[in-house]
């Protein structure tokens, strides 16, 4: 079981901050967010930053990155500014 | 035209008050705040003097924008030998003090001398006076600034600036001159205060096309995803979770870049938990403040840098606990950043064996009693107020004394983040992110990621970045009016996209394109609401000749003079360093790339800023810059 944390529009769009999912990459977990929360939910997850276990995934192949169980997948705004 | 600045120069000492007019050439190629400041410091200041003497000088300054209405451009500057460092300072504020004195009459005040008793400097409607304020000496700076008249522009010190702690910062309203130890310049000063107030409009050039080009300029602000949204709903404090995921996150005293406890840290967390509202400074439309409730009071929100010292970098998740941190840095008047980061190198001695202050790693519960201790600098916290370089030369551990010319460095890792590691070690003013060219954002903390461990363009970049932000600091306005510089575009993409990280890639190639550009800036003359949008501003509000290329040379000639000074005062190029935790010490074990290659960053970065390989600005390239003849 993967638990997924969604941020900022994301959470609204969702309607949850929080979830638990079987899922063996994101891809599955993006294909959840569409069929569940919709095209704008989906298009807003695959702009934002994604983490696994709270560590970016920018330099692997993001979707198609792996996941196992108790991974924690989060989506994150992207910020800039200190 | 804008009519020429006007300046005070006031002797505490003698009570001696001279009013004198920035001449036009000055007032062209400097324009105001720390790149005026920095020539003004050569020009009226010999070598070798103690910061916190009498005859040292202290410049507070505004900028040609400060009162103008266009967005983000309240900050006013303040201008110094740097008490950490020994090389220049220069520290800005957004509180509304700067722009109270320019209505007053004064577009900055030269200040040296020492006053006899603690007093209060009054600058009314151009006339200015010495009181004596001694009923005012040990209190906090928000008692202070509640004693003083409401309807004035007030610049105040705390107990620690009184005790000349190094880093003590100075207030105007919630906000701070943070860095480098203004608020100790003006306690050896016996100034406690100063307030202005005026009734003096600042004459523009032409208002109704800045007012117009304003109106677009802040539609422009309000579209772009950081500056309409990001910073608005999260402040700097957004930073946190994606500083995390990079590792650029420093923890445990720069150790390591990442901390499994940072998301209750984060911004997101503090906007569930504290936040009552977000709001600015005068005229900027970002909003990036936090307020937050603590202990019923609702007071100012920490940035991004007080989380990560105060969090991570003493291995704390404690959000409460940082609020209150934060709130009492402020009361005393001390640098949140430079104190915590003192406090962590501390907590590493303890752990080494080398020294015990009572500190340990984890262990926030006695940090508000030792915080005050260090700004009354009791017993042996005294130690703990000069910083963590000199703490360092006693009692040893240089290797992991995270600072730079003497600056503690910022809330960015640079092992994970090398570009920002070439920012801090050549910064002017030490261990400053900004000062440095904040290439982190785009390494490790932006939308657009250039590779974080390759030193390649990162040079160049530094550059171009560094006189960019010098630019738009000495015309008055906030660093952040600066962050619709990466297109929209990308953040609609996300990172992930492969358009964004091609563009990452194409980033690291524009060496050579970035060396053309800043060479023939002269030849840049078109304004741009997406390239620095704040030439245009300046040109409107100045009549000065200043498009995109001009103002990028003023950045530039603002360096090399603040670079002239550090020189002077013996800080040239084997200052540009940092600890060997950085720059030997790998942050991954077994991933040697983990650190900052700063001996390979460092000649190219002199190449492109056209200084000797000892990074010294040559007198071919003080020339072009017309610095030399000036002298």
């Amino acid at each position: 079981m993967i638990t997924i944390k969604y941020y900022a529009t994301l959470a609204a769009m969702a309607g949850r901050k929080t979830e638990e999912l079987e899922a063996s990459n994101v891809r599955d977990v993006l294909r959840h967010i569409k069929t569940v929360y919709g095209s704008a939910a989906y298009k807003e997850a695959r702009r934002m930053l994604i983490t696994v276990n709270k560590e970016s995934i920018l330099l692997k192949k993001v979707f198609a990155t792996s996941l196992k169980d108790g991974d924690e997948l989060a989506f994150f705004p992207i910020l800039a500014g200190g | 035209m804008m009519p020429n600045p006007v300046y005070a120069l006031v002797n505490l000492s003698s009570g001696q008050v001279e009013k004198l007019t920035i001449k036009g050439e000055y007032f062209k190629k400097y324009i105001g705040g720390k790149c005026l400041a920095a020539r003004l410091l050569l020009d009226y200041t010999r070598p070798g003097l103690d910061p916190l003497s009498p005859e040292a000088l202290i410049i507070i300054n505004t900028g040609p924008m400060n009162g103008s209405g266009a967005p983000s451009s309240s900050r006013f500057n303040m201008s110094f030998k740097n008490v950490l460092t020994g090389g220049i300072a220069s520290s800005n504020c957004g509180g509304n003090f700067g722009i109270m004195l320019k209505r007053a009459g004064f577009d900055g005040l030269l200040i040296t001398g020492r006053a006899a008793v603690p007093s209060v400097l009054e600058v009314l409607d151009g006339e200015i006076r010495l009181k004596p304020a001694g009923e005012l000496w040990g209190l906090d700076t928000e008692e202070t600034q509640a004693r003083l008249p409401a309807h004035c522009g007030k610049l105040v010190i705390g107990p620690a600036g009184e005790q000349l702690v190094r880093y003590a910062s100075t207030s105007s309203g919630e906000r701070m001159a943070g860095r480098c130890g203004s608020g100790a310049v003006l306690g050896s000063k016996n100034l406690k205060a100063i307030t202005a107030y005026g009734t003096k409009r600042p004459k523009l050039h032409n208002e109704e096309a800045l007012k117009q080009y304003t109106k677009k300029w802040v539609a422009f602000l309000r579209s772009h995803p950081i500056t309409g949204d990001a910073l608005p709903h999260y402040g700097s404090a957004g930073l946190v979770n994606k500083a995390n995921a990079s590792h650029a996150l420093p923890t445990k005293n720069f150790t390591y870049g990442h901390f499994a406890q940072a998301d209750a840290l984060s911004g997101e967390a503090l906007a569930e938990t504290s936040l009552v509202r977000n709001s600015s400074c005068i005229s900027c439309p970002i909003r990036c403040e936090r307020r937050v409730m603590m202990d019923g009071k609702e007071i100012k929100g920490p940035e991004f840098e007080t989380l990560g010292f105060f969090g991570p970098n003493i291995l704390s998740s404690d959000l409460d606990r940082i609020l209150k941190l934060n709130y009492i840095c402020d009361l005393l008047g001390m640098d949140t950043i430079s104190v915590a980061s003192t406090i962590a190198f501390a907590m590493e001695l303890k752990e080494d064996g080398k020294a015990d202050f009572g500190l340990d790693f984890g262990n926030t519960e006695n940090l508000a009693d030792v915080l005050g201790k260090i700004a009354r600098r009791e017993g042996s916290y005294s130690e703990l107020a000069n910083g963590t370089k000199a703490l360092s030369e006693k009692y040893g551990g240089k290797e992991y004394a995270i600072h730079s010319k003497g600056l503690e460095l910022a809330s960015y890792e640079p092992r994970r983040s090398v570009g920002m590691g070439l920012g801090y070690a050549t910064s002017n003013r030490g261990g400053c992110h900004l000062n440095g060219g904040y290439l982190a954002l785009l390494e490790s903390v932006g939308v657009i990621s250039m590779d974080a461990q390759s030193p390649k363009g990162k040079a160049e970049w530094t550059v171009f970045l560094q006189d960019s932000l010098e630019a738009i600091s000495a015309a008055g306005f906030c660093l952040f009016s600066a962050q619709t510089f990466v297109p929209a575009v990308f953040f609609r993409l996300g990172p992930a996209h492969w358009l964004t990280r091609l563009s990452g890639k194409l980033m690291a190639n524009m060496g050579g394109a970035l060396k053309l550009i800043l060479r023939s800036a002269k030849l840049l003359s078109f304004g741009s609401m997406f390239l620095l949008p704040h030439a245009e501003a300046l040109r409107l509000a100045t009549g000065l000749d200043i498009l995109t290329g001009e103002f990028i040379l003023i950045g530039e000639r603002s360096y090399n003079l603040e670079r002239l000074f550090n020189i002077r005062e013996g800080l040239g190029g084997q200052s540009d360093s940092l600890p060997a935790r950085l720059t030997h010490e790998a942050q991954q074990p077994g991933h040697p790339e983990t650190v900052v290659p700063l001996d390979k960053m460092l000649p190219p970065y002199y190449k492109a800023r056209r200084w000797s390989k000892d990074g010294v600005p040559t007198e071919k390239q003080l020339d072009w810059l017309e610095i030399i003849q000036d002298s």
